[in-house]
């Protein structure tokens, strides 16, 4: 059986040669402080677009959620038929708002960490936003919403005074100006023993699951009283715990499917039309092992599974563990189509890596809105965009630090990597790319790099 | 009103807008006496409109004015006014919050029933079309909600200006507006005149691809086997009962299994003894212990429709094999409807087949598993007595009524008493049960003895 596809990163690419076809550009930056007076609660945890990409929405280690939009900005222009050309957005701050507050655990003596893990926005509402939030325990339904001030022309109970309690007027209402607010709309609380990873809506519009580390829950957005539990892995014995749930997602429109990935670098898809409890999963998608490479201790810890994303059209998804990101087929469950390594210089240093718990970082990925491309982090601040098949691999640095040798003078401002110049020795592991996005419909990134939020185009 | 009373009242009014939510629902739930300060001129022409304004508040304020605006007819002058009522609660409607949707659409309801639909036909007609397009799909779900209201008594052009809305809206793209228009499907079908019209509605929203739209063509299949024509059972109705039964999805076999004594109702019975058994008989061992409880639940019922041969040669074989399902959830099922049966198919077929179930479920070591058997136990005593059992069910009942270690087996126990009581023959109760019951008086739960107190009497009786 030949082994899976892998790309040689020592191969080198030059600037010019631009095989993916993509020229990626930096558009702008949001979310910046002076670095003096960032916090650790500043630092991105997650980021998401909405089903438009007109909004997208980040969460923080302080619990906070800060919207930023494209709608309605002066740069934003539309052409022709409509379509605009990606380098015109520009995301400006529309809402921040506090979503989950720190708490106890009292019964455990566990703080509960208000570090926001997953964003995911509901669709087609229109002018009205909402977006399910969660910490490690609860699960947060948020509108976010205009809302018209009005104010009454005057006071019905001193105009009746006035007239000496003879007259009754009832007073108009005059419109003052326009403000966003967010409202909480339900609560989702006390369903996760364990940390919850992710959340994920159903085609349906109506329901969603969320997994921690040993079950995945079906919720309705409708009732936050009650929810379904459809996948247990909890062994009887908790001391013959091997692995555990790490990432869950709904399929883009079956509305019966979903996956889950495992610590053990397993993928498994649940139909649920199957039974009420999806505990035997429909198909597994597992790596088939390299009997030549040496299986070490570190091997173990960095197969497991940090983020899986399916693609928009349904027919692949993506798997990410510490040091590749593999591309699947939803029908070919023996191999991934590819297998492709991100920062495999990484590998001699798994010891470590594994000292300062950096091996332990969870790495997401995102699937273009056309499934050619997709875009993972790394270290340094280090962003990569891979096509699909694996066969160009762009580096860049989220950074605003700009070179001082104008090496690329056509493109503005992005710092470019050249595979020579990734030398792992010099990493700042502190700074990584965990949280990345790529837009719904055009070829537009945000990449998240400690408290910034960092926008790419590519024509 | 003295001068008081008119200031009071226009205190409310400024609280329909306070700071404070208690202060505006307070005021809300006073508007009855607002209007008739103002009186019902005033009410239609000034508070209404100011009403309409107050759409974006808490919900429980908007719960409570949906509800009070379905009351408000005597306030605005009764029922040539009511279409006035229409636009706040279209407004409500039309909302994103399902709650007050529902009571908005209740409200309409109300109205609609006091007045009929002929005086405000026209208003509603261009209400439904005006939501029909909103712009949030929470409108188009709330048209969904208001065309059943109008549909059956609405005049025939009204109805054909109606029903492509309605078949429009069922091909929405967004799937709660497409699962609304599923489950409000039956409403048209119940008022409807030519059934017909509706079944390519209905046979392309049993091929739905999203679950939640297909779950609501049973209810819609149990309309229309009321209204069809026998002679077409078989182009429509059995085919789609098949196609359920056969459904990959386990809640479509569900849901089946819980409507189909309602969905037999309208069809032949040697159809059903024929056809529909055999479906019924899979569902028993279904794959999925929710489909087999469900069905296990419809046991009884579904007997009643059929005929002696088809119940012992198709039902009994798969029903016995329950009583070792490894779901206690099931047994219990079983245990709450297998003694129903023995009327039907009378003593000779009871002791042959249901008396060995009937024993395995009593040693069940589920105590919820065989509780529930001692509800129904007339239906056997009536048919075969009890005397010869006695030695079994005389040992299961001292066990639970002893039970140890689960004070609440007990009290389930000696709150059956009374049943046990009234299905059994005096003698056979007082020479077995009666000093079991009596001990309950001195148990050392109170709750028990207080159950024993409460039931004395009924036992006595």
């Amino acid at each position: 059986r030949p082994a899976p596809q892998r790309r040689d990163p020592r191969r080198g690419r030059t600037e010019g040669a631009m095989a993916d076809g993509l020229d990626w550009r930096f558009s702008h930056v949001v979310a910046e402080k002076e670095e003096g007076d960032v916090t650790e609660a500043d630092i991105l945890s997650t980021v998401e677009f909405d089903g438009t990409g007109e909004n997208i929405a980040v969460g923080d280690k302080g619990g906070r959620i800060l919207v930023f939009t494209s709608q309605g900005n002066p740069s934003f222009h539309t052409r022709g038929g409509g379509a605009s050309t990606v380098r015109d957005l520009d995301y400006r701050p529309q809402i921040e708002f506090q979503s989950h507050e720190p708490e106890f655990d009292y019964l455990k003596s566990l703080e509960i960490e208000e570090r926001i893990n997953k964003i995911k926005w509901l669709g087609g509402r229109n002018r009205t936003q909402m977006l399910l939030s969660t910490n490690d325990k609860t699960i947060k339904l948020w509108k976010i919403h205009e809302k018209k001030a009005k104010s009454l022309s005057f006071s019905s109970s001193e105009e009746c005074r006035r007239t000496g309690g003879r007259a009754l007027r009832l007073p108009r209402l005059t419109s003052g100006e326009h403000t966003i607010t967010n409202t909480s709309r339900r609560v989702f609380a006390n369903g996760h023993a364990y940390h919850i990873n992710s959340i994920s809506l159903n085609s349906d519009g109506e329901t969603f699951i969320s997994s921690d580390d040993l079950r995945v829950n079906l919720w309705n957005l409708e009732i936050n009283d009650q929810s379904f539990n459809i996948v247990d892995i909890k062994p009887a014995n908790l001391e013959e715990l091997t692995e555990v749930i790490t990432s869950s997602e709904f399929h883009p429109f079956h509305c019966n499917i979903f996956m889950y990935s495992s610590s053990k670098g397993t993928v498994k898809l649940a139909d649920m039309r199957d039974a009420a409890l999806c505990d035997h999963h429909s198909k597994l998608f597992e790596e088939p092992e390299d009997p030549s490479s040496a299986k070490s201790f570190f091997s173990e810890i960095v197969s497991s599974i940090s983020d899986i994303k399916f693609s928009r059209d349904g027919r692949y998804f993506l798997s990410r563990d510490y040091l590749t990101v593999k591309v699947w087929d939803l029908n070919m469950e023996k191999r991934p189509l590819c297998s492709i390594p991100v920062h495999e210089q990484l590998r001699p240093k798994l010891c470590d890596l594994y000292e300062n718990d950096f091996i332990f970082d969870k790495f997401e990925c995102s699937f273009s809105h056309d499934n050619g491309h997709f875009l993972t982090g790394s270290y340094n601040n280090y962003f990569h965009v891979f096509d699909t098949r694996g066969r160009s691999d762009a580096c860049f640095e989220a950074s605003r630090v700009i070179p001082k040798k104008k090496l690329f003078k056509k493109q503005k401002d992005i710092i470019r990597k050249a595979p020579e110049d990734i030398n792992v020795e010099t990493f700042d592991f502190r700074k990584k790319v965990l949280h990345t996005a790529w837009h719904p419909s055009m070829n537009l990134c945000a990449v998240a790099a400690a408290n910034m939020l960092f926008f790419y185009t590519a024509s | 009103l003295g001068e008081s009373g008119l200031y009071k009242i226009a205190v409310l009014i400024d609280d329909l807008r306070a700071e404070e939510s208690k202060k505006r629902l307070a005021a809300v739930q006073s508007l009855p006496q607002i209007a008739e300060a103002l009186g019902a001129d005033r009410t239609r022409g000034e508070l209404l409109p100011f009403l309409l304004d107050i759409a974006d508040d808490e919900d429980e304020v908007l719960l409570a004015l949906s509800e009070q605006l379905g009351n408000f007819l005597p306030f605005i002058g009764g029922t040539p006014y009511a279409a006035h009522l229409f636009p706040p609660l279209e407004r409500l409607a039309g909302l994103e919050e399902p709650a007050v949707r529902e009571r908005a659409i209740e409200s309409f309801r109300k109205i609609i029933d006091k007045v009929g639909v002929k005086p405000v036909e026209k208003e509603l007609l261009a209400l439904v079309k005006r939501l029909m397009e909103g712009e949030v799909f929470t409108m188009k779900i709330a048209s969904l909600g208001i065309i059943p209201l109008l549909y059956g008594s609405g005049s025939s052009s009204a109805q054909a200006e109606i029903l492509p809305l309605y078949f429009k809206a069922a091909k929405d793209e967004i799937p709660q507006v497409r699962r609304i228009a599923a489950k409000n499907l039956k409403d048209l079908i119940y008022a409807c005149k030519n059934v017909e019209e509706f079944l390519p509605l209905f046979q392309s929203l049993c091929l739905d691809e999203q679950d939640s739209v297909r779950l609501m063509s049973v209810e819609s299949c149990i309309a229309l086997s009321k209204k069809i024509p026998q002679n077409k059972v078989g182009n429509y109705i059995l085919p789609f009962i098949k196609s359920v039964a056969e459904d990959k999805s386990w809640r479509m076999r569900y849901m089946l299994a819980e409507k189909i004594v309602e969905l037999c109702k309208g069809i032949e019975s040697s159809i059903v003894c024929k056809d529909i058994s055999n479906y019924f008989a899979k569902f028993l061992q279904d794959s999925e212990s929710e489909v087999r409880a469900a069905s296990a639940g419809r046991f009884a019922e579904f007997c009643k429709l059929l005929d002696l041969n088809t119940i012992v040669e198709k039902l009994i074989p798969p029903m016995k094999k329950l009583s070792n399902d490894p779901f206690p959830f099931v047994r219990k099922s079983l245990a709450e409807n297998i003694l129903l049966v023995c009327p039907l198919i009378g003593g000779t077929h009871t002791s042959q087949h249901l008396i060995p179930t009937f024993l395995t479920l009593l040693k069940d070591e589920n105590s919820e598993v065989v509780l529930p058997l001692f509800k129904t136990i007339g239906y056997m005593n009536k048919v075969i007595g009890l005397d010869s059992l006695a030695q079994s069910i005389v040992p299961a009942i001292s066990n639970l009524a002893n039970d140890k270690k689960n004070w609440r087996t007990r009290l389930t126990m000696f709150q059956y008493f009374p049943f046990l009581a009234q299905q059994t023959e005096e003698n056979f109760f007082n020479d077995k049960f009666l000093e079991l019951f009596l001990q309950g008086l001195g148990d050392s739960v109170f709750a028990i003895r207080e159950i024993a107190v409460e039931n004395l009497m009924k036992v006595a009786e």
